[in-house]
């Protein structure tokens, strides 16, 4: 039986063999480390190395973007790269693109569908609630498409709701004391595929009306300013979360936002349409400005 | 320096301002107690509330009345500094690093090649050579700016220093305009013209990262070898104490191992200054 | 053999806090999901042999310090040093690879003709109470010539026998502590285990300074997302930048924050950036961990404890980049 991964590694060939793209971007086994790692593959016979399976965790969608950044720094002829997608990463992609950091034609998503990542008797918590088995959005899809598809609960709502159940007080020294392990080292801004600001405020010198500092303020305003810059933008991904050394758990965050644009705006899922059109991104006259 | 904490900046004064150019300020400020230096050490600024920034010290040691310092508007630092006013009081830590190697320099011809704001540290030595004349050989000073406006130093440069005994200095822009008379052309070439004579003679020189490559090109092609040529790195220093790791570059740090370095102790290095 | 004292493992804590009232105890516990270290009121809260999450240096080092406040007024300028406050302290359960990196720290901060006074003001009034570990994931101590129960660098080190520890003191101080219990003294010999290793060597760090232009280091840099989690949870790294925050107009403060050499703007200044891309970034990291070192003593500035291995969110492996080096192979493995 030929396997998605089979699939992917003759796809991968294909495409470098024949010019189409000058990389393609997949996950690898390191065996020491024991993980799937991001994987730049540039050559037909190196297309072997790439996998797929429950144990491609990360991620791609921030190293594409990472990389094109790169080889702008070094090389200016247009170049494409074909990334692997899971469906919660093929949402990331879409936020780069739509945040017009890539060029659409730089880019050939190669689809994976995916029954859920990491352990199967302990799944991310964005598994657990997975509507996009198949990506939103695909050049080449591997693997069948479901059947059918149930609307699953989501833990993390839920999680959501029992938080906005309690006190304000409650509330605030649960974030504050979350917060307060914040290191700044802004692994969670690195991995976000909608921080994608060429130069983050947070880095600017001339920003001085907040500072890198790890004390409860500093970490609190830098916090809350990152949830609200990726408000209507989050894909869901929880990267940053994976990627905090602290064990912040961003994505109740995240998830609590995400859930209020929806019911704001009655917008669909971010990062599922190419056009689509993130409600605070948008200006219309009829905006409400009593605030202003 | 402080005794027991180094962090802590002394407070000078600012005696005096003159403008340069439209973006390089000359500050005088009085000396702190203890503060004693070599040319090409440098000091921490600070204008306490935005920052504190690397400047190199371009006044000679042998002027024991003030310290002076030529700022470029480059950052939120430098625009503080411009900003501050005669009667002010501004922080200074220092002396950092080492210095060029006067003791070396001591009898031998010298010749400086500055372009831009990178004549601050090499007048600090030239002067000290003027007021020590008779310690050192022939001093040849090749400069060069953008533009006749962007000229530091202007009136040393053309009046008091070519009175100097044995001394000659040589001017070129980039770009003239209809006032200006003087050479025009990019400094390497212009070193490559004059052609001083590598015998017994050491070279410093310091300007912007491209025109320190060329300028080590000609050099060479007259004949200096890398260890008679010295230059002063502008690497981002922060506590100046081979701590905070900002300097860092291959086994060095250029806050203690430098500013000052030979060309041949670069070519020791990697290329990431 | 040597002269240990035995101490039951049950009897631990409630020694440890007679000293409560002299010392703050401080170790490894949980702070929400993650293990770290950090001040506890009762020594049955401590957790030992545990690795935590990121080492001790903020206990010396912390991540925000305010080093001095200044004023402005019509006298002129007044600066005031905020120097730490003096506060006897007993950090127990520092593992061997935590202690050879305050070694480590030490030479940086203490060292060098200029003591950093906030460094070493925490430094100087901490008794550090080594305990050997169990090696877990990623760790690699003796590529750095130690193993799990090398006792160096502490001032009473434990020793894992059982149901009872086997201590010694290394300094007055941790002499001291040990005369607080009633224990037994034993002849025995000092355990010696081999701590996991193999990756970092002689061979591997001189072909990594041979190899500044390889290509693979552009493999790594198109990895490397640009984030500090290695530096921040790395028991050496100490870089910092300075920076003032001012209190209305009048006054503010000068502080210390930690910085790491992977963040884009660390070099950056006026325009000009001599480390314009990841590549040279990451290659700065690896090469001042395994290669420079510190220029203060010849001790390594990686000690092998692994926390930068776990925290990567990129896969990025150090052991694998020293390993990587060894090889004669020019095709790009995806761990190097």
């Amino acid at each position: 039986m030929t396997t998605i991964q089979d699939e992917l590694r003759e796809t991968a060939r294909t495409l470098l063999a024949e010019g189409q793209v000058d990389c393609v971007l997949g996950w690898a086994w390191e065996e020491e480390l024991q993980r799937a790692v991001p994987c730049f593959v540039r050559a037909a016979e190196d297309a072997k190395r790439l996998i797929w399976d429950e144990r491609c965790v990360v991620s791609l969608a921030p190293f594409l973007l990472h990389m094109k950044r790169q080889l702008s720094s070094v090389r200016t002829e247009p170049s494409r790269t074909a990334i692997v997608v899971k469906g919660c990463d093929a949402r990331g992609v879409v936020r780069i693109l739509r945040d017009q950091q890539l060029e659409r034609d730089e880019v050939l998503i190669i689809g994976v569908v995916c029954q859920g990542v990491g352990d199967p008797d302990n799944r991310p918590a964005k598994c657990r609630e997975c509507q996009y088995h198949v990506p939103p959005v695909y050049d080449l899809l591997l693997g069948e498409e479901p059947k059918e598809t149930q609307t699953p609960s989501s833990p993390l709502l839920e999680r959501v709701r029992e938080i906005e159940g309690w006190d304000v007080a409650d509330r605030a020294s649960y974030w504050r004391e979350h917060f307060s392990r914040c290191l700044r080292c802004y692994a969670c801004r690195q991995v976000c595929p909608a921080c994608n600001c060429v130069e983050c405020i947070f880095d600017s010198e001339r920003t001085r009306w907040t500072y890198k500092r790890t004390t409860a303020e500093e970490n609190m305003i830098f916090h809350a300013i990152r949830a609200f810059h990726v408000a209507g933008r989050c894909v869901e991904c929880g990267e940053c979360e994976r990627a905090c050394p602290m064990g912040i758990p961003l994505m109740e965050i995240n998830k609590k936002v995400a859930s209020d644009i929806k019911e704001l705006f009655s917008v669909p899922d971010a990062g599922v349409d190419l056009r689509e059109e993130p409600p605070l991104v948008r200006y219309e006259t009829g905006d409400l400005d009593h605030f202003v | 320096m402080h005794k027991d904490n180094p962090y802590l900046p002394s407070l000078a004064t600012i005696q005096g301002i003159e403008d340069l150019t439209s973006d390089v300020r000359l500050l005088r400020v009085t000396l702190p107690a203890g503060f004693s230096y070599l040319p090409g050490q440098c000091a921490l600024l600070s204008i306490l509330g935005v920052g504190e920034s690397t400047i190199s010290i371009t006044s000679p040691p042998t002027q024991p009345e003030y310290m002076e310092f030529a700022i470029k508007r480059v950052g939120k630092v430098t625009e503080a500094i411009h900003e501050a006013e005669v009667g002010e009081q501004i922080g200074v830590r220092g002396p950092m690093g080492n210095h060029f190697p006067v003791e070396m320099m001591r009898g031998k011809n010298l010749l400086f090649v500055g372009g831009g704001i990178g004549l601050a540290p090499l007048r600090s030595m030239i002067k000290y050579a003027f007021d020590r004349r008779s310690e050192f050989g022939h001093i040849d000073v090749i400069y060069g700016a953008r533009s006749p406006q962007d000229i530091c130093f202007f009136k040393e440069l053309t009046e008091s220093w070519p009175q100097q005994p044995d001394t000659a200095v040589y001017l070129t822009v980039d770009r003239g305009d209809e006032a200006w008379s003087g050479h025009t052309g990019f400094v390497p070439a212009f070193l490559e013209e004059i052609a001083p004579s590598p015998q017994d003679c050491l070279a410093v020189t310091c300007g912007p990262p491209i025109m320190i490559k060329f300028v080590l090109q000609s050099l060479e092609k007259l004949g200096f070898s890398r260890d008679m040529i010295y230059t002063t790195l502008e690497m981002k220093m922060k506590c100046g104490l081979g701590k905070c790791g900002r300097c860092n570059i291959g086994d060095k740090y250029v806050c203690v191992d430098g500013p000052v370095f030979s060309f041949a102790e670069l070519g020791e290095l990697p290329n990431e200054f | 053999m040597t002269e240990l004292w035995r101490i039951k493992k049950c009897d631990l804590p409630a020694w440890l806090n007679i000293w409560r009232e002299e010392y703050e105890l401080w170790g490894a516990r949980p702070e929400g999901p993650v293990m770290r270290y950090g001040p506890v009121a009762d020594a049955t809260e401590l957790v030992l042999q545990v690795r935590t999450r990121d080492s001790a240096k903020n206990m010396f080092f912390p991540a925000t310090e305010t080093m001095f406040s200044f004023r402005h007024d019509e006298q002129g300028l007044e600066l005031n040093q905020q120097l730490p406050e003096l506060k006897a302290r007993l950090l127990v359960g520092l593992p061997s690879c935590d202690l050879q990196a305050l070694l480590v720290m030490d030479n940086v901060f203490g060292g060098g003709g200029h003591a950093d006074p906030y460094y070493s003001g925490r430094r100087q009034y901490t008794v550090v109470v080594g305990v050997a570990c169990e090696p877990g994931e990623f760790f690699f101590c003796q590529d750095f010539g130690f193993g799990p129960d090398t006792p160096t660098g502490a001032d009473l080190f434990l020793w894992d026998d059982g149901s009872n520890w086997l201590a010694q003191a290394f300094s007055e101080a941790g002499a001291r502590l040990l005369q607080a219990g009633d224990w037994e003294k034993v002849q025995a010999t000092v355990p010696n285990r081999s701590g996991p290793g193999g990756w970092v060597s002689a061979d591997s760090v001189a072909r990594l300074r041979e190899r500044f232009d390889d290509p693979r280091w552009e493999r790594l840099g198109e990895r490397c997302l640009g984030c500090g989690a290695c530096a921040y949870v790395c028991p050496t790294c100490h870089c910092f930048d300075i920076d003032d925050m001012p209190h209305g107009l009048e006054g503010g403060e000068r502080y210390r924050r930690w910085d790491t050499c992977a963040f884009a703007g660390f070099t950056a200044a006026a325009g000009h950036n001599p480390r314009p891309d990841q590549t040279g970034r990451i290659r700065q990291r690896v090469m001042h961990k395994l290669v420079y070192g510190d220029f203060r003593s010849d001790r390594s500035l990686c000690v092998g404890c692994g926390r930068c291995v776990a925290a990567c969110p990129a896969g990025i492996d150090i052991r694998a980049i020293a390993r990587e080096a060894v090889r004669e192979k020019k095709e790009v493995k995806a761990g190097a």
